[in-house]
């Protein structure tokens, strides 16, 4: 491959173009809609393997569009009426292929790394947590592109008319709208094949949380498949016989059935638990106070919140002693949360939306202490409708200040509301018409219902124990 | 510029003639549109003229080796093109400027001629002499980092003409190369074509007898698949008489030619 000839397609085919209509599009939907990417703790600019998954489920929307910008580059040959006199050159039309796909190859690896700089320099201030479990997921995502355009390119070459690009890129987009509607009907237990299918797709489900990994299998598996795919597109846009225009589809369908192969058949196997990045780390100088490896650069301020929230539970007979971050694997039911008398436990979600109100503002720890109050230091059952007004009675009660709404749990429940005029505000009353050590015995009423979850907490509140 | 001379041109020719074909015959789809041609071009400029639909695109494709005899000989310097041979060291030494020549839009004319050379295999090193020497010759020089689809017509076959001498090619194939330009760079091309290099073989297809007469040594005249005539351009005009059609001598022994040939045609069925 000639050095000086790849310059030129770097500046003359398509590919500058490819990759500057890709990179914009991916950080235009990142930025400009507001999605599943911009909320949670495995949002792409708040963790390293989050960036690359959502950079990878953004291809649901760009890699048809490559497919189609690389179709309408395999038909630059034939629009421009150049076959003739390329077919009377010496030089092999692989080589001459080689040269092209190269240039486009590279354009789309700049574009990605464009894309994941944009990310890591918002990742890189928003976590300490770092491993390289995403290197081999943007690796593929770089490879399903390299492939994408390769097809695009044989197809365009192998069909050179001007209706080829359009319909290559709607067919991409059916393609890849279909296995998303295969994976996102997987339920546990379901077909095996279903998933297997669904992972063909170049885009992968964002990350829900910080917790959660792609398989190095699942990446192994669409490797194969992608390489299969590339192979096929590079032989069709250098093929002259029909023959070798036949044989191209064999690397597409050998990737495709090694993949079908290699690929997990269950959504948790595809996707497992980052069991490192949920690993606790403790804060031991005062009370214990733990959060997850992925969030180790909140504990600092975190603790002090904590610290704080268990001196005001003092008060209470049996009070916790220490607070622990819950790593929400986004796949779990909210009973199903830990309860432990001795420990106050907090969702990453609460934690997160504590960060990003803005850490040290007065606003975001309060909200954070009244969060860990709420219910008396328990996790909400979820079960009855009334245990909101309790939950934020207690809060407010441990606090010790006026009552005041809680909008980091409930921002729908505000002064205004019926719910607060109704439940919160008389139950608030009640309460604080009683004796003090009613009071006490009351909130601990609820804090023991909350570790439990049985019996209604409000009635517990107003009237001391619970109509039988 | 000193131009840079590969091994090739400088080795002792083993052969007669450049071009040299045998019964040839050549299927366009279905037709066989080249039915049997005897031909034989050494170094100099050959006029192929035919009227339209004659072969003679067809005639320069298989010279150019994009179309494969259906049968017949067909040796270009010297080896024979027939059946499964390589191609390549042929291929390196043939110019073809295709009759619908088409280039890459937003190439620079130096860059498509760059392109072009490294496709004949140009040697590395010799790239950009060659591409330099190829741009000035057709008077591109200071056209050559414009863009191929900011050319008009004429230059731009003028850079075809360029993609085909760059490789200092020893048989040099232009298909109607006067096709669509206007009398005055009809001139320039005709002026261009006598600076090429002598010790090439050039064949010019055109159905303008007039290009023909001017510039070329030696003249073929093709019409329905068959060689009518192959002689000197005054022997092409010598074959007509007062009484043919046509506005020159060379005319009016073309139009004698063909009406000589197709009278004997019909006669023969």
């Amino acid at each position: 491959m000639s050095a000086r000839i790849l310059r030129i397609e770097l500046r003359r085919s398509t590919a500058p173009w490819i990759c500057l209509a890709f990179a914009v599009l991916t950080l235009a939907l990142l930025y400009l809609l507001p999605g599943p990417w911009a909320k949670g703790t495995g949002a792409w600019d708040q963790q390293w393997q989050g960036l690359v998954q959502w950079q990878r489920f953004m291809l649901t929307f760009t890699w048809p569009v490559v497919v189609g910008l690389g179709a309408w580059q395999g038909t630059r040959q034939h629009r421009s009426r150049m076959d003739e006199v390329l077919s009377s050159t010496p030089r092999s039309p692989w080589q001459r292929s080689a040269t092209l796909a190269a240039a486009v190859a590279i354009g789309l690896t700049v574009a990605c790394t464009a894309i994941f700089a944009v990310g890591a320099a918002q990742v890189a201030s928003a976590t300490s947590y770092f491993s390289l479990s995403w290197l081999a997921v943007f690796a593929v995502g770089v490879l399903a592109l390299v492939a994408g355009s390769l097809l695009g390119m044989g197809l365009g070459h192998l069909l050179p008319y001007m209706v080829t690009p359009p319909l290559v890129a709607v067919g991409g987009y059916a393609l890849v709208m279909m296995l998303l509607n295969i994976g996102i009907s997987v339920e546990a237990g379901s077909d095996p094949w279903r998933m297997k299918v669904a992972l063909l797709s170049p885009a992968l489900d964002g990350a829900e949380s910080a917790y959660r990994l792609v398989a190095h299998q699942v990446s192994l598996a669409q490797a194969l498949w992608f390489l299969g795919i590339a192979a096929t597109g590079f032989v069709l846009l250098a093929a002259r016989g029909s023959w070798t225009r036949i044989a191209s589809a064999v690397p597409g369908l050998l990737g495709g059935v090694l993949a079908m192969v290699l690929l997990p058949g269950q959504a948790s196997a595809a996707y497992p638990h980052d069991t490192r990045a949920a690993a606790l780390v403790c804060d031991e100088d005062g009370p214990r106070v733990c959060v997850t490896r992925a969030h180790e650069h909140l504990l600092d301020d975190f603790a002090g919140t904590a610290g704080q929230a268990l001196a005001k539970l003092a008060v209470l007979p049996e009070a916790p002693t220490s607070v622990e971050e819950v790593p929400a694997f986004g796949n779990e039911e909210r009973a199903s949360l830990p309860r432990t008398a001795d420990t106050v436990s907090v969702s990453s979600d609460i934690l997160m939306r504590f960060e990003q109100s803005g850490e040290g503002e007065s606003d975001g720890g309060d909200g954070l202490l009244m969060a860990l109050l709420a219910g008396a230091g328990t996790p909400a059952c979820g079960v009855e409708e009334t245990e909101i007004p309790a939950r934020i009675v207690t809060a407010n009660w441990l606090l010790g200040a006026e009552l005041q709404p809680m909008p980091i749990l409930y921002p729908w429940i505000s002064e205004d509301s019926s719910a607060y005029q109704e439940m919160v505000r008389p139950a608030w009353e009640t309460l604080r018409s009683l004796p003090r050590e009613e009071q006490v015995r009351r909130v601990a009423a609820v804090r023991e219902a909350g570790l439990t979850c049985e019996g209604d907490q409000l009635d517990l509140l107003t009237q001391g124990v619970n109509p039988q | 510029m000193a131009r840079v001379v590969g091994a090739a041109e400088t080795a002792p020719a083993n052969h007669a003639w450049e071009i040299r074909a045998e019964g040839l015959r050549v299927a366009a789809g279905r037709r066989m549109a080249v039915d049997g041609i005897d031909l034989a071009f050494g170094t100099g400029v050959h006029g192929l003229l035919g009227p339209n639909g004659a072969g003679k695109t067809t005639l320069m494709r298989a010279l150019a080796t994009v179309l494969r005899p259906a049968g017949g000989g067909l040796e270009l310097l010297g080896e024979s093109v027939r059946g499964r041979v390589d191609l390549r060291r042929i291929r390196r030494q043939i110019g073809y400027l295709p009759q619908d020549f088409g280039f890459y839009r937003r190439f620079t004319v130096r860059e498509f001629v760059e392109y072009m050379a490294w496709l004949k295999e140009v040697p590395k090193s010799g790239i950009a002499d060659a591409v330099q020497h190829a741009i000035e010759k057709v008077g591109l020089a200071d056209r050559a980092d414009d863009r191929m689809k900011t050319l008009s017509g004429g230059m731009a076959r003028r850079a075809g003409i360029a993609q085909a001498i760059v490789n200092g090619p020893r048989v040099l194939l232009l298909d109607e190369p006067t096709a669509g330009l206007d009398p005055s760079q009809r001139m320039q091309f005709r002026q261009l074509l006598r600076g090429l290099s002598e010790d090439t073989c050039t064949v010019v297809s055109t159905h303008l007898v007039e290009d023909v007469a001017t510039v070329c040594t030696d003249v073929a005249l093709v019409d329905e698949g068959r060689l009518v005539f192959q002689g000197r351009a005054a022997d092409l005009a010598a074959a007509g008489s007062g009484t043919d059609s046509g506005d020159s001598p060379s005319e009016r022994g073309y139009s004698a030619l063909l009406a000589r040939h197709h009278a004997s045609g019909e006669g023969a069925r």
